[in-house]
């Protein structure tokens, strides 16, 4: 009985890690092969359970996420139009490109 | 062949293209190094002789754009991209008269510690060749070991993509504080961590590449305006009478080689030798299952959300969009563009932002990395420098990393994430051998000390005196 229930936990476990993963993965815009899924599911969470060592640290609920290393003010550049990239030089790098335009792929269903 | 200080100050030395151009073919062909060597017809066109640098040779990180060259950052998805403009860093090099030699391997958008996340091709190590090179700027630190001309090359460091692959090929390099240096032109890994840096084969050629790049600019808005004054004129073999904090928790982790700390505490003796002085310190934070976590966290938090912009439009790889729904096609081309390692970090770094999950993994990683610089500020009120080995081990086997899981891998990092993720300007220099394989001595200063650190390196690097030829 015991051992079947362990499965049983077991596949549940299974089920939710390739649901996360899945689910991360399309927000992500990424899709992922069978055997890419696989191996994700079994790194990410063991990667994860390093990433839980830091509950171990004895942090003030007070302290402030340090976002930067230094606590410098962001200097914003003058409001003033400068140098710019020529047409050419814009569409130089894209493939896609119509009657000067950037072509992407269908905004909207038919 | 001159050092880099003989050449700009003797100005004795004539190079030819033509025999530069071949040398660096001969790199690319032992140790693919290079992403793309700048053409014979541009180097010969190149006329620098009348400015400070007196046409250096140098190298730039494939990370980091250079006008009409090849800059991919390691990556399949910007394989073909060539940027329209210059990055800062690359601006100023070339004004003060530097010669633009080539684009440098690394491991994809700087995801590494071993270079082995390159699409394109894995630099070797010129001390051995069946060994990693180091990364993530593993192909600027074989460019600066092997070649046989004055050189210095232009790196960049997000958790230790500059001090590990210049610890592994036996030179050195220099991270600066964040901000120092503007990040404008770098495809961004991690932009609360990423910093552009030089490595050379001496103290005084990244100090005076430093002096070359650093400084404030309008098209980055976190450069600082701090005057520092010249670094490389400024340099003096001082030690005398500077306090030095040996990091506990670094020197004896169970990771690293004994050869490697003996090297390490050879390096302090000679420093006291000098005038110095050191004490070994506490520094909890830095512990590997503490300082490793959360670099991770943020720098893949980070690095998932600068990812997203790659979707195939107007730059990058692009596929045929017709007939395909938004979605679709972002998924085509991100799927077939990201290598492994990438797609692993957006995977945790799109987890760890996820609303349910920000609390426990990202904002807490920010909170960590607020107790590790304050515990940096309280040492450096009573040191002048702190250290550590660069690197816990010499270069490891190819054959020997294919074999490591990712967790194994990160935790390589444990010595170079704390002054990254605190921002402090650390220099790796190399300080000794193992077995015929090169290592290095991590000396850290407080923010903007990077004189205090240079000066440091340059009586240790005096006072050793290493034979760092390869060959």
């Amino acid at each position: 009985m015991t051992d079947k229930t362990e499965t049983e936990k077991g596949s549940n476990l299974e089920k939710d890690k390739r649901e996360l993963i899945e689910s991360v993965a399309e927000n992500s815009r990424l899709e992922l092969t069978e055997s890419e899924k696989k191996k994700f599911e079994d790194e990410i969470f063991s990667i994860l359970q390093s990433f839980d060592r830091l509950d171990e640290i004895n942090i003030d609920s007070e302290v402030e996420p340090a976002f930067h290393p230094l606590d410098s003010v962001n200097n914003s550049r003058k409001d003033e139009s400068e140098r710019n990239l020529t047409k050419d030089q814009i569409f130089k790098n894209a493939e896609n490109v119509e009657r000067g335009y950037f072509k992407g792929p269908k905004a909207s269903e038919d | 062949m001159s050092t880099v200080k003989e050449f700009i100050k003797e100005r004795q030395t004539e190079i030819s293209p033509d025999r530069l151009h071949s040398h660096l073919k001969e790199l690319e062909d032992n140790y693919n190094c290079f992403r793309q060597i700048n053409s014979l017809d541009s180097l010969q066109k190149i006329q620098n002789k009348d400015k400070d640098l007196n046409g250096l040779p140098i190298s730039v990180k494939d990370s980091i754009c250079v006008q009409g060259k090849l800059s991919s950052a390691g990556s399949r998805i910007l394989e073909n991209y060539t940027p329209p403009f210059d990055a800062t860093a690359v601006e100023r090099a070339k004004n003060a008269g530097s010669t633009f030699i080539g684009k440098t391997n690394m491991d994809e958008f700087g995801f590494g510690t071993f270079s082995t996340n390159c699409a394109f091709e894995t630099p070797k190590n010129p001390w051995d060749k069946e060994r990693s090179a180091g990364g993530s700027s593993g192909g600027a630190a074989v460019v600066t070991s092997a070649i046989d001309y004055p050189h210095v090359a232009l790196g960049q460091s997000t958790g230790g993509s500059i001090s590990c692959p210049a610890s592994f090929t036996g030179v050195v390099g220099l991270t600066p504080t964040y901000g120092l240096v503007s990040r404008y032109g770098l495809i961004s890994y991690a932009n609360s961590l990423d910093k552009i840096g030089p490595l050379g084969k001496s103290v005084f050629d990244v100090a005076l590449m430093m002096d070359v790049i650093k400084g404030e600019d309008y098209r980055d808005q976190t450069t600082v305006s701090r005057q520092q004054g010249s670094l490389h004129g400024s340099l003096k073999a001082e030690v005398e009478g500077k306090k030095i904090g040996v990091i506990k928790e670094l020197i004896e982790y169970e990771g690293v080689n004994p050869k490697v700390r003996d090297n390490f505490w050879n390096s302090l003796k000679k420093l006291e030798e000098l005038g110095a002085s050191y004490e070994l310190i506490s520094m909890p934070t830095l512990k590997k299952e503490f300082s490793i976590p959360a670099y991770y966290i943020i720098s893949m938090a980070e690095a998932s959300t600068n990812l997203a912009k790659y979707s195939g439009i107007r730059y990058g790889l692009e596929k045929t969009p017709d007939k395909k729904s938004f979605n679709q096609y972002f998924k085509e081309v991100r799927s077939e563009g990201f290598g492994q390692e990438a797609k692993r970090r957006i995977l945790l770094g799109s987890y760890t932002r996820k609303a349910g999950y920000r609390d426990q993994y990202y904002l807490k990683a920010l909170k960590v990395r607020r107790k590790a610089i304050e515990e940096y500020k309280e040492k450096f009120k009573r040191f002048d420098l702190l250290a550590s080995p660069s690197m816990p081990n010499v270069a490891p086997k190819l054959s020997e990393i294919a074999k490591l899981n990712p967790i194994d891998i990160y935790a390589m990092d444990v010595m170079t994430v704390g002054p990254n993720l605190a921002g402090m300007p650390h220099l790796s220099l190399p300080n000794g051998f193992v077995k015929g394989l090169p290592t290095g001595l991590h000396l850290i200063g407080d923010h903007f000390q990077e004189q205090e650190v240079l000066n440091a390196g340059y009586a240790l690097e005096k006072k050793l005196g290493l034979d760092l030829d390869p060959d």
